[in-house]
């Protein structure tokens, strides 16, 4: 049972430091997210709004995609049309064979981080440079993003500083975040000034006007679409929006969803290429029109990738973005992943306790937890179960409906002593990296719940 | 099929009924002020000055501490000339210390700005000085992202457009905010 969700992420909680520090962190990014939602008025209704505009776009999506195409063309764009994964690296790759181009700078995309655009360009001979500096981190220490908008968030400065000194000979030892940035900034400026083209992702698409719109606090997109011949967007297909007014709602809600912030510093509009520029926007499906397919999931492509769901997700806070074993982790991810392989992604619709925090901070108010115990029981149905689970459940089953049996159980076992309970081979009690106990089977009450109710009731 | 037929054909197949695109119907206060203006550009590390069109070069040379000046607003050309070439992006004669340049508008309730090629004249501009100043015209402030997308709507099309609220930033490192990650590292508004 090696790399499900309770497993993966059995390291991250018995370093419960770490898990403590994480929660922590993430936290504060919902308290801030809450401020920003204090200050407007009609934060409930923008919400909704938003989610209304996300659902007419969807029913319309076929066309609002070929006036998208129509008007980006006319600006000078060229597009083209991945149908899955490998269909965007082909075309990514041939675009900057097309153009000479050796060396790419990349700003955050998670679409190619879910089409594998980076391993695949440099088994091809590419050199890619993620310029995001979260992003930079995790791939100078070959990792994956473990959050979709702070990449790094599972990582101590410490972590990094080790990382710096050994890639980048920094100082070692010297852990302060400004140092570390400015060290980043230093190196990543060589790298801007290297490369031949510059790829990103894409937060908005605008049918009527054809622009793409990308959001970045430190202004990497930038730096690289301005300064290169070559430039490709990437952009999945529910990404469109029809035209500015509806922009509007969206960037009044990412930011302030996602960090806090009440609107990320940098929102750039491409629409046309600077003379002698070759600007190409490549527009991906991989799956996504599965999911469009299917009337019970089509509300998860509303997501606008903000995060948010994550940095208030109980399980996600304690067991870090790793332990999801899907590109995008926590409530969304898991909504989203059996899409990409139902028997490999069957755990992930159960690491969560559907407590709903995750619906009421959603931006396009998608119905995370009634979508996950959906999956829980169409994949109990469509994919094979553990037999210890299945065993289980049924021994379960067969004692909760039955009284006599549910009491003798109970009682029973208040007789198992607790040396065995607190034991190694109670698998709910774990070590950590100390050695110390890191999580404890509780003491079990002398007496069950009815007996304590019965004697007060005399 | 060809994957764009493919991908639209699978789509149109599910779509279902067309949704009436919905009115976007919010209750805010529509004035733009310009203390609430001050406080959220301040909250997003810009430092706000308030001048008058008389002492704005007075404003410029205090805060550009003898760095090169260059600007792309016209009636300041003159005084501190445009040398960038976009051709040589990273040529470090070419970059300015200090780049001034003048925002189409302001939006209250997040300190962006708006610019589009116009104002910028180079894009990079907006990103590669250490050093940014903008000016910003004290008629020019909307309340939200509602009128300013209404006003961008209305306006000439363009290139590219730019929203910007603030300097350069990162929190990447253990949420420590962190000034100047890729572009520049201090923004000044000199509101007049
Ligand atoms: S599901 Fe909602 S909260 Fe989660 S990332 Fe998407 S838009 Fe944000």
């Amino acid at each position: 049972m090696k790399g499900t969700h309770a497993n993966l992420s059995k390291e991250f909680i018995t370093t419960s430091d770490k898990t403590d520090w994480h929660n922590d962190a993430l936290w504060f990014l919902r308290a801030k997210r809450d401020k920003q939602r204090d200050t407007i008025e009609d934060w409930e209704k923008l919400r909704s709004t938003a989610a209304a505009i996300k659902d007419h776009t969807l029913s319309r999506l076929a066309d609002y995609l070929q006036t998208f195409e129509e008007n980006a063309l006319q600006n000078g764009m060229q597009v083209h049309w991945a149908w899955d994964d490998a269909e965007l690296r082909e075309i990514t790759a041939s675009i900057l064979r097309e153009n000479n181009a050796r060396s790419v700078v990349k700003s955050k995309s998670m679409l190619t981080e879910e089409c594998g655009l980076n391993p695949y360009l440099e088994k091809e001979g590419f050199d890619v440079v993620d310029t995001d500096l979260g992003e930079r981190i995790v791939q100078l220490r070959k990792e994956h993003p473990s959050h979709i908008v702070v990449p790094a968030i599972h990582l101590k400065k410490e972590e990094v500083s080790d990382t710096f000194h050994e890639k980048m000979q920094t100082e070692k030892g010297n852990a302060d975040p400004g140092y570390l940035t400015a060290a980043a900034r230093e190196a990543l400026r060589k790298d801007f000034i290297k490369a031949d083209a510059a790829i990103t992702g894409v937060n908005f698409g605008v049918a009527e006007s054809g622009a793409v719109v990308v959001c970045t606090n430190e202004g990497n997109a930038d730096m690289g679409v301005h300064s290169k011949k070559t430039v490709i967007h990437c952009m999945g297909l529910e990404k469109l929006v029809p035209g500015y007014k509806e922009l509007a709602v969206f960037t009044r809600l990412l930011a302030r969803s996602a960090t806090g912030q009440p609107v990320t510093v940098f929102t750039s509009h491409y629409r046309k290429p600077r003379p002698d520029v070759k600007q190409h926007i490549i527009i991906v499906n991989n799956k996504r029109t599965d999911i469009y397919t299917d009337p019970e999931f089509r509300q998860a492509m509303r997501c606008i990738r903000c995060g948010a769901c994550m940095n208030t997700c109980p399980v996600y806070r304690r067991s870090g973005g790793h332990s999801y074993h899907h590109t995008v982790p926590g409530p969304i991810g898991s909504v989203l992943a059996p899409f990409y392989g139902k028997e490999k992604n069957k755990d992930l619709p159960f690491a969560s306790t559907l407590c709903g925090s995750c619906n009421n901070v959603c931006p396009v108010k998608i119905d995370l937890a009634g979508l996950l115990y959906k999956w829980r029981q169409k994949l109990t149905d469509e994919t094979s179960a553990d037999t210890s689970k299945k065993m289980s459940m049924q021994v379960g089953s067969s004692i909760l409906k039955s009284h006599k049996k549910y009491g003798m159980v109970t009682t029973a076992f208040r007789w198992v002593p607790k040396s065995l309970l607190q034991s190694k081979f109670n698998p709910w009690n774990s070590k950590g990296e100390d050695g110390k106990k890191a999580r404890v089977f509780p003491e079990v009450p002398g007496e069950t719940f009815r007996q304590w109710y019965k004697k007060r009731q005399k | 099929m060809n994957s764009k037929e493919k991908i639209l054909d699978s789509l149109k197949k599910a779509c279902g009924d067309p949704l009436p695109r919905p009115e976007i119907d919010l209750l805010y206060d529509k004035t733009a002020l310009v203390e609430e203006y001050v406080r959220t550009a301040e909250a997003s590390g810009t430092e706000v000055f308030l001048g008058e069109e008389e002492n704005i070069t007075g404003i410029i040379t205090q805060w550009s501490e003898g760095q090169k000046i260059q600007s792309s607003v016209p009636r300041l050309r003159e005084k501190y000339p445009l040398v960038f070439d976009e051709d040589m992006p990273f040529d470090q004669d070419n970059i300015p210390g200090v780049f001034v340049a003048e925002a189409s508008f302001g939006v209250v309730e997040n300190a962006a700005l708006w610019f589009t090629d116009e104002e910028l004249t180079s894009r990079l501009l907006a990103f590669i000085p250490e050093k940014l100043i903008i000016l910003l015209s004290r008629n020019h402030l909307v309340a939200t992202m509602h009128e300013a997308y209404a006003r961008i709507e209305e306006g000439k099309t363009f290139g590219f457009g730019l929203f910007m609220a603030g300097p350069s930033k990162t929190a990447d490192i253990e949420q420590t905010l962190v000034k100047g990650a890729q572009g520049a590292k201090e923004l000044a508004v000199i509101l007049y």
